[in-house]
């Protein structure tokens, strides 16, 4: 590792690569968030379709998270009492969940009353604790097979920073509702999209090796 | 212990299950008890030692060979086994703890016939190898060892597969997914094959398992029939699973099965990779006119189907080009390995390549240039780039090990006769059992660091985490790694996820086998509009291949681009190293084979920095390896 760093060179493909299929997105195309819906992964839609569908549970975790992601949803929620939804919050690894209580990000999930669980897999493989049958849930984990959440769940999958919101008001929201909710997210978008650099975090720097 | 042993085998047999295999305590009992035995009782004491221990490096296995090796060197004295007997045992273990008796026995005169023999057609060789090249040089024993290798004795003993397979169908409309032929909730089984089995298909299919005992009286084996076949995670388990309702016994091997056939519309990668691995033969065929309870008989060389009429029902060619030689050796994974040995005995003898097996063809080159998965597979090939197309065995940097899985590929290490890793980095987690563990995983937890860390790996702890976000921080960039769950997708370099017996494989080997994909490049450009996040793009992938009619949400006749291909994903070169996981890792739910992000320097710089700290701090906590 440290011999890459000291001579950095990254592979690149050449301008004449073959494949079989190239496919464009535009980002200016994508303008609202997009939800797999239940219960493929494939199934595709954009949220003004789906608004409005009452939701019972969100799992905010997996390795589809990365500690951004609970800051952003930390920032959602700051201002919220009991949530409607039974949320359920696990962080990838020990030191996202170390960090976050550090910055106070897991008082707001305590007091929203949310669950938090062992950094890890969490709900997202169905083996540990599950959501309740039959339940409608917006996941931020990686799939949303049949049977995989819950006995008969319904896993629309989104990103944690929707997945916030709908843990907030109980329902997916409208396009516009939506936007209000995160609004606040973007000014403070450095803080909360800062990355574990462990070698600028004191704890991990400072070893006696 | 044999009061014991009938009490365990009522108990199971009331659950209709084989009792386990032995332990090495209850061999150890057992072999004192053959000692003393006079041999008109010793005979089913002999089949539990021949049948009921797990072949390779299993603690268990280590009693048995040493107690056979004392036997054939009249060490001890055993009046139901002579010596020539306990060499032929020996030979039945496939490697591990029975190859250095074997290679001693080829000096005595009594047993040197049966010892060469035995490791004639013995494939998990590795360094010992060279002691029997050695001991060729003046023991025309061994000599005629390294000839059998040579001449491929071990391949050709096998039965080829056949013109023709009769079958009867079970077929399950629409898609399986590894969750229905193997429910993470009943993960914990997973090692017990045969209990793992009860589960098969009980949510999807809850009549399943009935039905296939009933089918099973037509007296054909049964194939499996899907119209999408085993989407989703990499688990073996789910072929284990289906492999344990219509596969084979093999032989010296106690609660495994190999062979069958399976039939799908589409069959995801690397459950199709499973299936060779495990000596099945997999096809990918037009399923429609192919129903449960159909007698068919398959032409696998010819490509066709025909039902009882002898209509023709479906074609199909048989893929890759080698697996009717990976259905013969039992799996690819011996195939692998007997042909690398055959190889290897060729060159040492001056002989020309093998033509016994099939060989890869290399595809036609095309000199235009290479893609950046093809260039990654290439440097660890060490050539420029890979065709896609290609056979190949790049060298596998970093493997990753997930709790749910880690019991299976213990087992599959021990099988494979592995007592060290060349892969330079393994890693196992605990991420999928730490929240809630059953007593089954609090013993996984407290057993298996030892087991990863004496042959050279890392263990993480229970509540450390997901595994992909510690194994990301221990890559070296445009290197290839593996990993037993499917979401080992490197965010730099490319891995190959795989089911638990590859991924034993390139832990083992330090190289997998990689049959190149073809690549589909997915390229953003453009302005990211206010609200949308990076979840948005992973899912904007499948959204604007559904609307450019490249992948179809409906099951039957499904079509998917990525399916088995790698994700080529490039315009968003300034994401940070963890953000561009999250494109990286959805490519596992676009079925494809792999995929690599285009990032810039900076981000993989800072990712870097921020990692050596992560490991100098690791190694001050004592995480061992």
């Amino acid at each position: 590792m440290k011999a890459w760093l000291t001579n950095p060179e990254l592979m690149e493909r050449d301008a004449d690569a073959e494949y079989a299929e190239v496919i464009e997105i535009d980002l200016a195309n994508i303008k609202e968030p997009l939800l797999a819906c239940p219960n493929d992964p494939d199934d595709i839609k954009p949220l003004s379709v789906v608004a409005g569908v009452e939701i019972d549970e969100v799992f905010i975790g997996s390795c589809m998270t990365n500690i951004g992601h609970y800051r952003a949803a930390g920032k959602v929620l700051e201002n919220m009492g009991n949530l409607p939804t039974k949320l359920w919050v696990a962080p990838p690894t020990r030191m996202d969940q170390h960090q976050l209580t550090e910055e106070g990000i897991y008082s707001i999930f305590g007091r929203v009353g949310a669950r938090t669980e062992t950094p890890g897999c969490s709900l997202c493989m169905g083996n540990q604790a599950r959501v309740a049958d039959g339940a409608t849930v917006v996941s931020t984990s990686t799939r949303n097979f049949p049977n995989r959440l819950g006995n008969g769940a319904d896993v629309y999958l989104s990103s944690a920073e929707l997945a916030a919101v709908v843990a907030s008001i109980g329902r997916l929201p409208s396009h516009e509702e939506y936007l209000e909710k995160v609004a606040g997210i973007e000014p403070m978008s450095d803080e909360i999209y800062r990355y574990l650099n462990f070698d600028q975090i004191a704890e991990y720097s400072e070893i006696n090796t | 212990m044999l009061n014991d042993y009938q009490h365990h085998l009522e108990q199971r047999e009331q659950e209709g299950l084989p009792p386990l295999p032995l332990d090495s305590e209850q061999v150890t009992a057992l072999v004192e008890l053959l000692k003393q035995a006079k041999n008109n009782e010793s005979e089913y004491l002999l089949s539990l030692l021949i049948h009921r221990v797990p072949p390779g490096v299993d603690q268990a296995a280590y009693v048995k060979a040493g107690f056979l090796s004392d036997v054939a060197k009249g060490n001890t004295s055993c009046e139901s086994i002579n010596k020539i007997r306990a060499t032929q045992l020996l030979g039945s273990m496939m490697g591990g703890y029975n190859i250095q008796p074997l290679i001693d026995l080829l000096d005595e005169d009594d047993t040197a016939d049966a010892a060469e023999k035995a490791l004639s057609t013995t494939l998990l060789i590795y360094d010992a190898y060279h002691d029997v090249v050695d001991k060729a040089r003046a023991n025309p024993h061994a000599k005629r060892v390294v000839e059998a290798w040579a001449n491929a004795d071990w391949f050709k003993a096998k039965k080829a597969l056949p013109e023709s397979i009769t079958v009867t169908v079970f077929k399950v409309p629409g898609e399986t997914n590894t969750d229905d032929l193997s429910p993470a909730t009943d993960a914990w089984s997973r090692p017990d094959i045969p209990l793992h089995a009860k589960s098969m298909l009980v949510s999807k299919m809850p009549e399943g398992l009935e039905l296939i005992e009933a089918l099973k009286k037509k007296g054909h084996p049964l194939a499996y029939v899907g119209d999408v076949v085993g989407t989703g995670s990499s688990r073996k388990s789910a072929i284990n699973s289906v492999l344990w309702h219509m596969g084979n016994d093999i032989p010296y091997v106690p609660n495994k099965r190999q062979g069958g056939v399976i039939l799908g519309g589409n069959i995801a990668p690397i459950f199709f990779n499973t299936a060779e691995d495990s000596g099945a033969l997999p096809i990918e065929c037009d399923v429609q006119s192919i129903n449960t309870g159909d007698v068919i008989t398959i032409y696998p060389y010819d490509g066709k189907i025909i039902n009882e009429a002898g209509e023709v029902i479906s074609t199909f060619s048989m893929r890759p080009t080698t697996v009717a030689d990976e259905v013969r050796a039992g799996g690819r994974i011996p195939l692998i390995i007997g042909r690398g040995l055959t190889d290897r005995a060729r060159e040492t003898l001056n002989l020309s390549i093998s033509e016994v097996f099939v060989r890869p063809v290399a595809p036609v080159d095309t000199g235009k240039g290479f893609t950046l998965a093809q260039k990654m597979v290439g440097r660890a090939c060490g050539v420029e780039g890979v065709r896609p197309g290609t056979y190949c065995e790049p060298k596998v940097t970093t493997v990753g090990s997930q709790d749910t899985t880690g019991a299976m590929t213990r087992d599959e290490l021990k099988e494979l006769a592995c007592l060290g890793f060349s892969s330079d980095l393994v890693m196992q987690s605990f991420c999928h059992t730490a929240a809630y563990p059953k007593p089954v995983d609090i013993k996984l937890q407290h057993e298996l660091p030892d087991f990863i860390s004496t042959r050279g790996g890392v263990s993480l702890r229970p509540g450390d985490g997901v595994i992909h976000s510690w194994l990301n921080r221990m890559i070296l960039p445009d290197t290839v790694g593996t990993g037993g769950d499917s979401h080992t997708r490197f965010p730099m370099g490319i891995s190959f996820p795989a089911g638990s017996g590859l991924v034993a494989f390139a832990s083992a080997l330090g190289v997998m086998p990689v049959d190149m994909p073809e690549s589909v490049l997915v390229r953003f450009k453009g302005e990211m509009q206010p609200g949308i996040t990076l979840r948005d793009l992973v899912n904007a992938i499948p959204y604007t291949a559904i609307q450019k009619g490249l992948l179809t949400v409906d099951k039957k006749g499904k079509k998917n681009i990525f399916n088995g291909r790698v994700l080529e994903i490039e315009g968003l070169p300034n994401l940070k190293v963890e953000q561009a996981f999250e494109l990286s890792d959805a490519s596992a739910e676009r079925s494809a084979n792999g995929c690599t992000v285009h990032l810039n320097k900076e981000p993989v710089i800072e990712f870097l920095n921020s990692n050596v700290a992560l490991l100098e701090w690791m190694i001050a906590q004592d995480y061992e390896g």
